[in-house]
């Protein structure tokens, strides 16, 4: 029981202990991004350099993924809802679960396993390599040079593919299912645009806007605990993940909740 | 010219100097080059040395490069600019380093341990370097156990770390 309590305890402070580092981490994000080195050529490359990685080489394997889920999804979900004479609500039903839940959640998801887990590696490394060190002694600071263009690259690439996403999915799904349906193509977007609220929209914003700066800020945030051994980079790898799973469940209760 | 030896007596003293002088980088432009601050891995050597220039001031890729350019011809670096860390041999490494920090535009240049930066078949070339190179403000730091491999050296004069750090690097101008 005196174990239980002990662990029960050690997790609380060390819980404690994330979340006070976290928010000093979002300060310093925020106070970074007024700094004028931020429009400066070398920031912009590294900038450049992560939407290339996060959102163009992922490209091929997010189109296929995309098309499967929009074939389950438009082509599942529409001819059943249509036998049941329910067609007016195919709009209202793929907005909420396209646009709303499932295109931010998917490309999270699928974000999350690529690109952060090789930020995690990357920052861990610099950090163990005193490559940091070398930034900071540049009179350089790593917030400015390395953390926030890789966050805000990770926002960027969230809301565009998410809505690469929302295209593939309703489009491509209807395109390859289009000789089984029952419905006009016309039909079919013209009851999704009925269907659009500005809340959809506001939801799918605040989504995006929080899990792209949770996808980078997480796993540069896990890798910078990390120490000088090289066995505590899969700790970090671990535990930035374990973090940004939970984090993906906070944006999802945002969203379900606007 | 300003140019100074200081050597230190063990590995205690030269972490404690090192911490020292990571604290005066905050808020004074002093160049460190340092097996300590490795170049940067996933970049490229002239990525690495453009680094500082065009962090610090506005001006495109091509633009720096026209300014570093006779520097990469006279150092032998031009053929291996898209290099990697790992594709560099140990002298190499401690130019494209020298060049980082002197296009950080540092008043003071500090080479500190540079015997921990290259295996002894460069010292030679170090030495050279030195020779060559137009230093108005450097300071050489290492243990007195190498002592002898700087006895030559006419143009620096031995002097303490502390009276360095109060007299010549805090009456400098900070960035």
């Amino acid at each position: 029981m005196k174990r239980l309590i002990m662990a029960l305890g050690q997790k609380a402070i060390a819980s404690i202990q994330f979340f006070i580092g976290y928010f000093a981490f979002t300060v310093s994000f925020f106070k970074g991004c007024f700094n004028p080195h931020i429009f400066y050529p070398s920031v912009h490359l590294v900038f450049l350099r992560q939407v290339y990685f996060t959102g163009v080489q992922i490209l091929p394997m997010f189109s296929v993924v995309s098309v499967a889920i929009g074939l389950t999804l438009v082509g599942g979900l529409t001819p059943f809802m249509v036998q049941f004479g329910a067609q007016d609500a195919v709009g209202s039903v793929l907005v909420t679960i396209t646009i709303k839940h499932l295109a931010p959640l998917v490309t999270m998801v699928l974000l999350t396993l690529r690109s952060s887990t090789a930020v995690t590696a990357e920052i861990s490394l610099m950090k163990m390599n005193g490559e940091i060190d070398t930034i900071k002694s540049l009179s350089i600071n790593p917030f400015v040079y390395l953390y926030i263009p890789r966050i805000v690259s990770g926002i960027v690439c969230l809301s565009v593919l998410s809505v690469i996403f929302i295209y593939i999915a309703i489009i491509g799904g209807y395109l390859i299912l289009s000789f089984n349906l029952n419905i006009s193509f016309d039909f079919l977007i013209g009851t999704i645009f009925d269907a659009f609220t500005i809340d959809t929209l506001l939801a799918f914003f605040i989504k995006i806007a929080l899990g792209g700066y949770f996808l980078m800020s997480i796993p540069i945030y896990t890798a910078l605990e990390t120490g000088n051994a090289v066995t505590e980079i899969p700790i970090a790898l671990l535990r930035g993940m374990q973090r940004l799973f939970y984090a993906i469940i906070i944006v999802e209760l945002v969203g379900t909740f606007i | 010219m300003n140019n100074y030896l200081i050597y230190y007596k063990s590995e205690e003293q030269m972490k404690e100097w090192l911490k020292t002088l990571m604290q005066i980088v905050e808020s004074q432009r002093v160049g460190l080059v340092s097996s300590f601050f490795p170049i940067i891995g996933n970049l490229s050597v002239i990525e690495n040395i453009l680094l500082p220039l065009t962090y610090h001031h506005k001006i495109t890729y091509s633009e720096a490069l026209d300014i570093v350019g006779k520097d990469l011809e006279n150092f032998g670096l031009k053929d291996i600019m898209h290099f990697r860390n790992n594709q560099l041999n140990d002298y190499q490494k401690m130019i494209v380093k020298y060049l980082q920090v002197k296009y950080l535009r540092a008043e003071w240049i500090v080479f500190f341990s540079p015997r921990r930066m290259y295996i002894a078949e460069y010292e030679e070339k170090f030495h050279q370097f030195l020779r060559c190179e137009d230093l108005k403000k450097s300071v050489i730091i290492d243990h007195e156990n190498h002592r002898h491999l700087f006895d030559d050296m006419q143009d620096y004069t031995e002097k303490d770390f502390d009276t360095w750090v109060t007299r010549d690097l805090k009456t400098s101008n900070s960035k």
